[in-house]
């Protein structure tokens, strides 16, 4: 199956230097975090009238929403799920998204690529399907990490929830790679389209903090992807399908829109 | 028998800068067929819309008789393709590659096998180590990769666009018996070039492309016959250019003040402009074969359906008295009015 994906397999097998530092990376992130949890706990009351004199607005955006922040999952899901987790998740996914199509195509050999027989959206499928295992495959190496972290920091976190947690943080990733992709197959340039999907991401992250903190924006909160992945507390209460969902909806419309642009219009020019 | 490669009308416009101008091309099923133009003409764009890297503002391709928007895939399969401004994934080796195009060809990996023995064949001929990254390799090296590549898979048509630079002339005679061996087995070779030499071994007939329209089509030894050479001679004694001027092939003479050196720019028939060098004293004697404008010239000068020269055609003057006071110092020469006369097409 896997050897009728040409272009899926040379997608990953291009990446796997950097799946193994991406995951290290997060692995190392997660199991910091977690290594704080004991000490935390023995001074939870220190902490928890330092949080008392941190303004409301700045809680928030940290991703600290009516959640205990010195609990393991508070702590946990304010680093992991709500911080700076889905940003690097982000910034992994348009990664890989602007460099399937506008990199080779700004590298000049999309032409060569598109000259052998697979047609334009079988390239594309198989070059999100390439990009989704690298996205996944770090997801799984952050679970396997907080599966081994929590008996050792005494996390006490339900192993369901640490899937559903990962589940959620991978589609996350996948709705910024399919969006990387798609703008990248619409411009056919890699720096116009991580600077659109930098800045957009930007908006999002902050829209997320700062639009609870404005009554009249408060609104503009729902349309924020990093708010669908932070809202559920999928660390504290396990899957919520709406918001994968959702998240996943997002994911197939761009991605359907970038195959769409992709093919109608000229290679390389 | 249908034509490998039909177009009818193809246009391309950038926005509203023009690639290609209603272009008509027929390239017949075995034939090996030179599409000449200067760089920018449109040459690539004319071949990018063969292959649907492009699609036509207007007109319409077909390529070994299938639509190439409608069946890419298909299509694909069964031509080899060249870049122009190849480029190539710098981290993996030729081999890896032609692995990588191939399997994309084949899912079942039989084809896979067979072109891989073919790239090692063709890698072999061709003086390329397949073992080598493509980032490590010079751009000559990267050339042949990207020539094992289109001729792995034995296509029907090939389409090669500049396909020799940066290879050495003993690995262009190479490619030029592969272009040969292609059209022995009844395939269709369609290769564009900036230079007539590089095709004018291998191709049957040639189209000329400038500034995206198709100027002439012609079976090769034709524009051979009739394409214009310059010759550069040195007199012992001063000679009258008259002398010269006269005979048919002629169509220039330049001399030098002193009288006694010469260019004469001959077209066709060169037998009589010899004969008449042989009865002076000659010092020397350079022969230089015409090149591509110079068969655009010729070509318009013998065409009697010509009246009015193309609006281009100032252009090639001046092209002919730039070249001309390259070879000279301009102080030195007194060109003849007659040969210029006589290109911008009137009678003969």
């Amino acid at each position: 199956m896997i050897q009728s994906m040409p272009v899926l397999t040379e997608t990953i097998r291009d990446r796997k230097i950097s799946i193994i530092w991406w995951s290290i990376g997060l692995v190392v992130l997660a199991g910091a975090t977690a290594a704080f949890v004991p000490t935390i706990r023995e001074n939870n009351e220190d902490f928890q009238s330092l949080i008392e004199s941190i303004p409301e607005g700045m809680l928030t955006l940290f991703g600290i929403e009516d959640q205990d922040i010195f609990s393991p999952v508070g702590l946990l899901n304010s680093r992991l799920y709500a911080g700076i987790g889905p940003v690097l998740l982000a910034i992994l996914g348009i990664g890989l998204g602007t460099s399937a199509i506008a990199g080779e195509e700004e590298g000049g050999t999309l032409d060569l690529l598109l000259a052998q027989p697979i047609t334009r959206t079988n390239l594309t499928l198989q070059k999100f399907g390439g990009s989704a295992v690298i996205v996944v495959s770090v997801c799984i190496a952050i679970a396997i990490g907080l599966l081994a972290f929590n008996p050792l920091f005494d996390l006490g976190l339900a192993v369901t929830n640490i899937v559903a947690a990962n589940i959620a943080l991978a589609l996350h990733g996948l709705l910024f790679l399919s969006l990387g992709l798609t703008l990248g197959a619409f411009l056919g340039r890699k720096g116009p389209s991580v600077g659109i999907a930098a800045g957009l991401t930007g908006v999002f992250f902050f829209v997320n903090g700062l639009a609870p903190l404005v009554d009249s924006l408060e609104w503009a909160q729902n349309l924020s992807p990093f708010h669908w992945l932070q809202s559920p507390n999928y660390l504290g209460t396990g899957f919520h399908l709406g918001f994968l969902l959702l998240t996943t909806a997002t994911t197939a419309v761009l991605l359907l829109a970038g195959i769409a642009s992709f093919n109608r219009r000229d290679i390389g020019v | 028998m249908t034509a490998a490669i039909r177009t009818l009308h193809l246009t391309k416009f950038y926005g509203r800068h023009r690639g290609i101008d209603d272009v008509d091309l027929t390239v017949e099923t075995g034939e090996v067929f030179g599409f000449l133009g200067p760089n920018g003409a449109g040459k690539s764009t004319t071949i990018k819309l063969l292959i649907d890297i492009l699609r036509p503002t207007r007109g319409s391709a077909s390529v070994l008789g299938l639509d190439p928007r409608v069946s890419s895939v298909e299509l694909r399969r069964r031509i080899g393709y060249l870049p122009g401004d190849l480029a190539l994934y710098p981290k993996m080796t030729g081999r890896a590659l032609c692995h990588y195009f191939s399997s994309i060809h084949d899912v079942d990996g039989m084809i896979g096998i067979k072109s891989a023995m073919r790239a090692d064949q063709l890698a072999e001929r061709l003086h390329l180590d397949l073992d080598r990254r493509i980032g490590e390799l010079s751009s000559g090296n990267r050339q042949k990769v990207g020539l094992v590549q289109a001729f792995m898979h034995d296509p029907e048509l090939l389409i090669l666009d500049e396909p020799t630079s940066g290879i050495d002339p003993l690995i262009q005679q190479e490619f030029y018996s592969l272009v040969n061996e292609t059209r022995d087995r009844g395939g269709t070779v369609f290769l564009s070039s900036h230079v007539l030499p590089e095709v004018e071994h291998v191709a049957d007939r040639v189209a000329l492309i400038r500034d995206g329209k198709i100027v002439v089509v012609e079976r090769l030894s034709v524009l051979k016959e009739a394409a214009v050479r310059s010759i550069e001679v040195h007199f012992a004694r001063p000679v009258d250019a008259n002398k010269f001027g006269t005979l048919k092939s002629v169509v220039e003479v330049a001399q030098s003040s002193d009288q006694s050196r010469m260019i004469l720019r001959v077209a066709g028939d060169i037998d009589k402009v010899i004969k008449a060098i042989a009865k002076h004293k000659v010092l020397n004697l350079v022969s230089e074969p015409g090149d591509l404008e110079d068969v655009f010239l010729d070509y318009y000068r013998d065409d009697p359906r010509l009246d009015e020269p193309p609006e281009e055609f100032s252009k090639f003057d001046e092209d002919l008295d730039d070249s001309a006071s390259e070879d000279l110092p301009v102080e030195d020469l007194s060109v003849e009015d007659d040969g210029g006369n006589r290109l911008a097409g009137d009678d003969q």
